[in-house]
């Protein structure tokens, strides 16, 4: 409680880059959160969730462009699309019982081929990507200034932590677990869990939608080689398997310090431009990645469990 | 329309193209067959063996086939320590584990590249870069034809090493049955490090041999990784000259596709054959199922 008044508070006292980088680490913990979904709690490791990434900022920003949507409904549209693609998807996967690092890989050449496409799809300029125009039109998910935005960030990872923390008390997300932590064993006990598995993907898919649709409302520029390549997922992995999969904070925690890690090296003395801040500050968290994985496998959040 | 001339030669490059990305595959496989590990970090060793290459010849005007005295023993005790540090302690974790950490390790050598180099696409020009010789119509560019004897010389020498050699059977055994290895009494541990050793020497025999023809960045390790998934999966995950094949099928089809329809959509059609694999044969084109 005391952090969501500290957070509400903070743009009064922080200058316009502290709240940019507040706002992509809010950005990054919703899009962990939502990857968490699949991955942490259902135990499904997707490599494709840029796909539904894309799907999301495309579909917000097509839908406004072509048909004067606002993108407030365009990104619940382009939530349920990515929701039937990720159920369509995981559908024809779990049919074949792809599991594994088989699974892992047959999402990473869903989200290339979905690439390949956009690249070549001219109804969405292709590989030119879409421009949208700076405006102050707050009905259409337009501001000027960053406050508002801010603001829906952090709205929008709230809501994120309460769907988590729901997900983890209701009979869905046990379900969830028990194919996370044994599928034949829940198959025995009569979980079906081709069914389980299914609506886990299709919910994050949805869900990291969203998140797509943000990022085109706030950098105002989409194109297949800014959603459709690896960086999302990346921001997604990285931020829970640091964090804490399967945890409504874990993930939170893990996408906060990444982005914060480049905040905090800027001001060092020894780094003196940009370049070397975020080559930096990726070396450090790569490092920080390999031990946390290999002494805290899971996650930071269980430092705080053990002393509890 | 496109003249026959166009299409033998795109075939040709496509060939050498794809035994190029065989050359990359092949340690990626050898890797995974034998340890299970997933390195996500390969494309990235293969990125620093073109480094390595890259300062030789500039510094020191080394040959890339020369340098590879020096870059093979490198990479193979690279491998080693690496394997040391950081695979070993992971092994028994799940895959999702490994292929965080191997990540994390492509995250990290990307930006020790990117320190030292920056962002530029840099290439040297040898005394054979851009000769060819030419047969009837078709011009066949040397340093490609190298690049492929090589990865096929390559394919071999594994293959003879591992069927024929004492700790190549002891690796086969391992990567068979982990436990029953173990019992017969062959020590699994120095097996692992010698094939994940095996699997970066690979990868700094790719990174020197391309170097002719290629440019580097420290961002092509991520091209160079999916390549090598794409072909171990459609050779078979493990399988050596299941690379060979897949590295060449991947060319062709690349090559292919670039000449009918576009380089990006050759690109989906790559991806799509994958997908269309590993729901139907997840053990590859050429593989054997396993039990």
């Amino acid at each position: 409680m005391a952090v969501l008044v500290a957070a509400a508070a903070l743009p009064l006292v922080a200058g316009q880059h502290l709240l940019t980088a507040m706002i992509v680490a809010l950005h990054a913990a919703f899009m962990a959160l939502a990857w968490n979904v699949a991955a942490g709690y259902a135990g499904q490791f997707s490599l494709g969730h840029s796909l539904f990434y894309g799907i999301g900022a495309y579909a917000s920003t097509v839908l406004y462009l072509r048909l004067g949507l606002t993108p407030w409904a365009g990104m619940f549209a382009g939530a349920a699309l990515a929701g039937v693609v990720g159920v369509l998807l995981a559908l024809g996967v779990y049919r074949y019982n792809v599991y594994g690092i088989f699974f892992a890989l047959v999402t990473l050449g869903a989200a290339e081929v979905a690439k390949g496409l956009a690249d070549n799809w001219d109804f969405i300029k292709g590989p030119v990507g879409i421009l949208l125009t700076m405006q102050y039109a707050p009905g259409d998910f337009f501001f000027l200034r960053r406050e508002p935005y801010y603001f829906v960030a952090l709205a929008m990872l709230v809501a994120m932590i309460l769907i988590s923390l729901a997900l983890e008390r209701s009979p869905l997300g046990q379900y969830f677990l028990a194919v996370r932590e044994d599928e034949q064993a829940a198959e025995a006990s009569g979980v079906n869990t081709y069914r389980y598995k299914t609506i886990a993907i299709g919910l994050s898919a949805a869900l990291t939608a969203f998140a797509g649709s943000f990022y085109a409302q706030f950098y105002l520029y989409i194109s297949p080689e800014t959603v459709f390549v690896f960086e999302p997922q990346l921001t997604m992995m990285l931020g829970t398997m640091v964090g804490g999969a399967g945890t409504a904070f874990g993930p939170v925690i893990g996408a906060m310090l990444f982005s914060g890690l480049g905040e905090a090296l800027r001001n060092l003395p020894f780094f003196e431009n940009t370049r070397q801040v975020v080559i930096g500050s990726k070396m450090v968290y790569a490092v920080l990645l390999i031990v946390v994985l290999i002494y805290l496998p899971g996650g930071l959040i269980t430092l705080g469990r053990r002393r509890a | 329309m496109i003249g026959l001339d166009a299409i033998l030669q795109t075939c040709l490059s496509g060939l050498f193209m794809g035994s190029v990305y065989a050359l990359i595959a092949i340690g990626f496989t050898l890797v995974f067959g034998v340890t299970n590990i997933v390195n996500f970090a390969h494309g990235h060793l293969v990125m620093g063996a073109m480094f390595v290459t890259y300062l030789l010849f500039k510094t020191a005007n080394v040959d890339p086939y020369v340098s590879l005295i020096v870059v093979l023993p490198l990479f193979f005790a690279l491998g080693a320590l690496l394997y040391t540090v950081v695979i070993q302690r992971i092994v028994e974790a799940p895959h999702s584990a490994h292929m965080m950490v191997t990540l994390g390790l492509l995250i990290f050598f990307e930006n020790v590249a990117n320190f030292f180099f920056g962002g530029d696409l840099r290439g040297i020009t040898t005394t054979y870069t851009t000769s060819s010789f030419i047969v009837g119509d078709i011009s066949i560019p040397i340093a490609r034809l190298g690049a492929a004897a090589v990865s096929l010389a390559a394919v071999v020498v594994l293959a003879l090493f591992l069927h024929r050699t004492a700790l190549g059977k002891a690796i086969r055994a391992s990567a068979n049955n982990r436990e029953g290895a173990a019992l017969v009494g062959i020590d699994v541990g120095r097996v692992y490090l010698i094939a994940f050793s095996l699997g970066t020497a690979a990868a700094g025999l790719a990174g020197a041999v391309i170097m002719p023809f290629s440019l580097v960045s420290p961002f092509v390790g991520g091209e160079f990784i999916l390549k090598a998934f794409v072909i171990a999966v459609l050779g078979g995950l493990g399988s050596v000259a299941g690379a060979l094949v897949g590295g060449l099928l991947i060319g062709f089809v690349e090559a292919l596709s670039s000449l009918y329809i576009s380089a990006s959509l050759g690109n989906a059609i790559v991806f799509a054959i994958l997908i269309a694999v590993l729901l139907y044969r997840p053990w590859g084109i050429f593989g054997q199922a396993r039990v």
